[in-house]
């Protein structure tokens, strides 16, 4: 009695509906798991955008602000940049270790677009405290543009600087624009 | 026992998809609530460093206002602004510069998500000026007389020296070489002549002229020829007076008849070089000759060839008329400067170091070397092996001078003279009128003065610099001539090397509003002043004492004395304490 009650087992129905319902289950969570992670990719691909613009902002004005003057051209480790729309060469008053200004001795920045890549190199005075270098600030730019207040760069007393950075999740384009005006105060 | 197992199974099958999924979906929102939570902390830290950088500027800006109200201010500390605050550090870099350091933190000091250091330089304005001499004279020179005038230190002059006492060295350049300042020379042949020396009415030529540069004469030339043997003529260069030859200047020569043949040549008549006179002011030359109608003289001329003056024919001291035709000018060409100087009389330097060195050294005691090329009447032999001295360019520029008076013209100037005859204290201030100091009076500069008149301190007044100077000197800027007499005073701020300083922008005696008064005239009176006339001359006299002295033309007399200070090397000119701190250009930097 109590045999032929456990051979009954459940039947083909019960375990069709109940596949089913496994499936429907499943297929559910996938779904949610995909859109999911399509929002979560998109969240990190629009932070990455601002925060590339953000931080490149906020660099380059502190540099401009600093310098004395922009530089037609100079030669960092063999490679000449030259002042332009897309690449911006800065002279800046060297400082101490207090990081006031030491008179009469410059270091010099370049930042410049390299395909969808912005560089930030620095060659420092031996007696600044400033750190040479090199350094990716910013990617996914689509465009970066200086304009300066004066046709000959080196009389330039203000810099209007433009960046778009982008960048495509899917079919999606996730894109943020900075504008930033700055003097240069050393000049 | 077997079915039970199995059911079992079933449970907890489910049981862990529900684990399994969870934990999959747990890690999924962790990583992003880690990726939200980076973004937001970084644009927070982005916002608040850009808030901390303009919190810090706003700083700067207040530390200099709170400078410029207060120069002893040395800073606060959390003063609020927006959404942070700031602290000042305001440290000396010398007496005219400080250095203003502002960190800022947001959104409070002990607890800051961003924090910037803004520092700055801030300069009062601040020219440095180097008097290396106690004495340095122009072109017109520098003359010594009396018992016990004497000068303290070195003496440069562009023109001769008569020295009595000087405790350094003495040095007198000559002039550069002469130059045609004025002529009248074309065409080579002339087209017309002019007579004179025939007849009482024709009698003297007379040839009005402008200087470009106050120079000394060298000579001047005439293209001249005679008929028969006329006698010797008298050149004398003369003021204007209505559009004539006026009274007489002190120069004269000698035309010398011989010289002159009966066809046209140049013939050089060799000038004194004292006066000198005024660029731009009409003078006269006039060929003083006699009268005698077979033996005259005949002088080229064009018509209306020299744009600076003109022709007129006469009697010197009688009447003059227009030539005939009117408008004709005489040739002639006018040379300046090109004279050697010389050093003359004196005891000159303490040491064997000190120079005394020009063209021509005569009559001096010398204590160490003594370079000249020729020599008489001293205690040592002329060494000729160093050229003659070239000269030196004064101590102040036009371009100085003109940012003097640009300080003192700030706000609204007094109009009219003015008469101080009780205390006063000011400065910057522009004064379109005299200013006289009576009574005793003392006057305290506490920032540049321009006065566009004449200057003069009588009855024992004083003129006193502001404490607020310190360690450096102050200005007072005359456009006309200054005397100063009965005693007058003159104080720095208190500190070592700090001076007040007359600059006059004066010709004087030259010029004719001057009634032969001295750019400056300093008589009978003491203090630690520095005179500076460099298109004038200066006379001190009757002991007064002075620090130093700069001016086309120096006379000392009656035993007055200067007293070089070694300080003036590198004099510091404040606007003063009504000047403001400025930011020095280059010297501003961020940092975290």
């Amino acid at each position: 009695m109590e045999l032929k009650k456990l051979t009954k087992g459940i039947t083909l129905i019960e375990l069709l509906i109940g596949l089913a319902i496994f499936a429907i289950l499943i297929l559910f969570l996938a779904n949610f798991f995909v859109s999911y992670y399509d929002s979560f990719n998109n969240l990190q691909a629009s932070n990455s955008v601002s925060e590339s613009t953000g931080i490149f902002i906020n660099s380059i004005s502190n540099a401009i602000r600093q310098a004395d003057s922009i530089v037609s051209s100079r030669v960092f480790s063999g490679t000449t940049y030259t002042s332009n729309s897309t690449t911006i060469v800065l002279e800046i008053p060297s400082i101490d270790a207090s990081s006031n200004v030491i008179l009469g001795t410059y270091d010099h920045m370049v930042f410049y677009l390299d395909s969808s890549n912005i560089y930030w190199l620095v060659d420092s005075n031996a007696s600044s405290s400033r750190k040479s270098g090199y350094q990716l600030i910013a990617s996914n730019i689509s465009s970066l543009s200086f304009t300066y207040n004066d046709l000959t760069v080196t009389s330039a007393t203000k810099v209007d600087i433009t960046i778009t950075a982008q960048k495509l999740v899917k079919d999606k384009t996730f894109q943020s624009s900075l504008t930033q005006q700055v003097y240069l105060r050393n000049k | 026992m077997s079915m039970n197992n199995t059911l079992k199974s079933e449970k907890g099958q489910v049981l862990m998809v529900t684990i399994i999924l969870s934990v999959f979906f747990f890690i999924i929102l962790s990583v992003m609530l880690t990726s939200v939570s980076n973004y937001v902390k970084n644009e927070r830290y982005l916002v608040a460093s850009s808030q901390a950088l303009h919190i810090a500027e706003g700083g700067i800006d207040y530390a200099l206002n709170q400078l410029n109200e207060d120069t002893g201010y040395t800073g606060e500390s959390d003063v609020s602004l927006g959404e942070g605050v700031f602290n000042i550090n305001i440290t000396d870099v010398d007496s005219s510069e400080k250095l203003i350091s502002v960190t800022s933190y947001v959104p409070n000091s002990s607890n800051s998500i961003a924090t910037k250091t803004v520092s700055a330089r801030a300069s009062i304005s601040d020219h440095i000026i180097a008097f290396h001499y106690g004495v340095q004279s122009g072109n017109g020179g520098f003359f010594m007389s009396g018992s016990g005038t004497k000068v303290n230190g070195n003496v440069y002059s562009n023109g001769n020296i008569q020295a009595e006492i000087i405790t350094g060295s003495a040095i007198a350049a000559n002039l550069p070489n002469a130059v045609a300042d004025q002529s009248n020379d074309s065409p080579l042949t002339p087209t017309d002549s002019i007579t004179f020396g025939n007849t009482s009415s024709t009698q003297d030529f007379a040839q009005s002229f402008k200087l470009s540069q106050s120079y000394s004469f060298n000579n001047v030339q005439f293209y001249i020829k005679k008929v028969g043997s006329p006698s010797n003529a008298t050149v004398r260069i003369l003021y204007d007076n209505s559009s004539s030859p006026g009274s007489s200047t002190g120069i004269t020569g000698t035309l010398s008849a011989s010289q002159v043949t009966t066809s046209y040549g140049w013939v050089s008549i060799t000038l004194p070089t004292t006066p000198i006179l005024t660029a731009g002011q009409t003078y006269w030359m006039v060929i003083d000759a006699g009268s005698n109608s077979s033996n005259y003289y005949i002088l080229g001329a064009n018509q209306s060839g020299y744009v600076n003056g003109l022709g007129k024919i006469g009697k010197y001291g009688g009447s003059w008329s227009n030539t005939s035709p009117s408008t004709l000018d005489g040739y002639f060409k006018i040379y300046l400067g090109g004279q050697t100087s010389s050093i003359s009389g004196g005891t000159i330097g303490t040491t064997s170091d000190d120079i005394t060195w020009a063209n021509s050294v005569t009559n001096a005691t010398v204590s160490g070397f003594l370079y000249c090329q020729t020599g008489s009447g001293n205690n040592k032999s002329c060494d000729n092996s160093l050229a003659d001295p070239d000269p030196q360019s004064m101590p102040l520029s036009d371009g100085n001078i003109q940012e003097f008076k640009d300080e003192a013209a700030v706000g609204d100037p007094i109009e009219g003279n003015l008469s101080i005859n009780s205390d006063t204290t000011m400065g910057p201030k522009k004064i379109n009128g005299d200013v006289s100091i009576t009574g005793g009076a003392i006057l305290t500069v506490t920032g540049t003065i321009w006065i566009t008149g004449n200057f003069s301190l009588t009855g024992g007044s004083t003129v006193q610099l502001d404490s607020s100077y310190g360690s450096n000197d102050g200005i007072i800027v005359i456009d006309g001539y200054v005397s100063l007499s009965g005693n007058s005073q003159f104080y720095g701020s208190g500190q070592e090397h700090s001076y007040p300083f007359l600059v006059t922008t004066s010709s004087c005696p030259d010029d004719t509003y001057c009634g032969n008064k001295d750019a400056i005239s300093f008589g009978g009176g003491s203090g630690t002043v520095g005179l500076i006339a460099q298109n004038g001359a200066v006379s001190i006299s009757g002991g007064s004492a002075l620090k130093a002295l700069a001016a086309k033309k120096v006379v000392m007399t009656g035993g007055s004395e200067l007293i070089y200070d070694e300080g003036l090397v590198n004099s510091h000119f404040s606007s003063g304490s009504g000047g403001a701190w400025q930011f020095v250009t280059g010297t501003y930097s961020v940092s975290n």
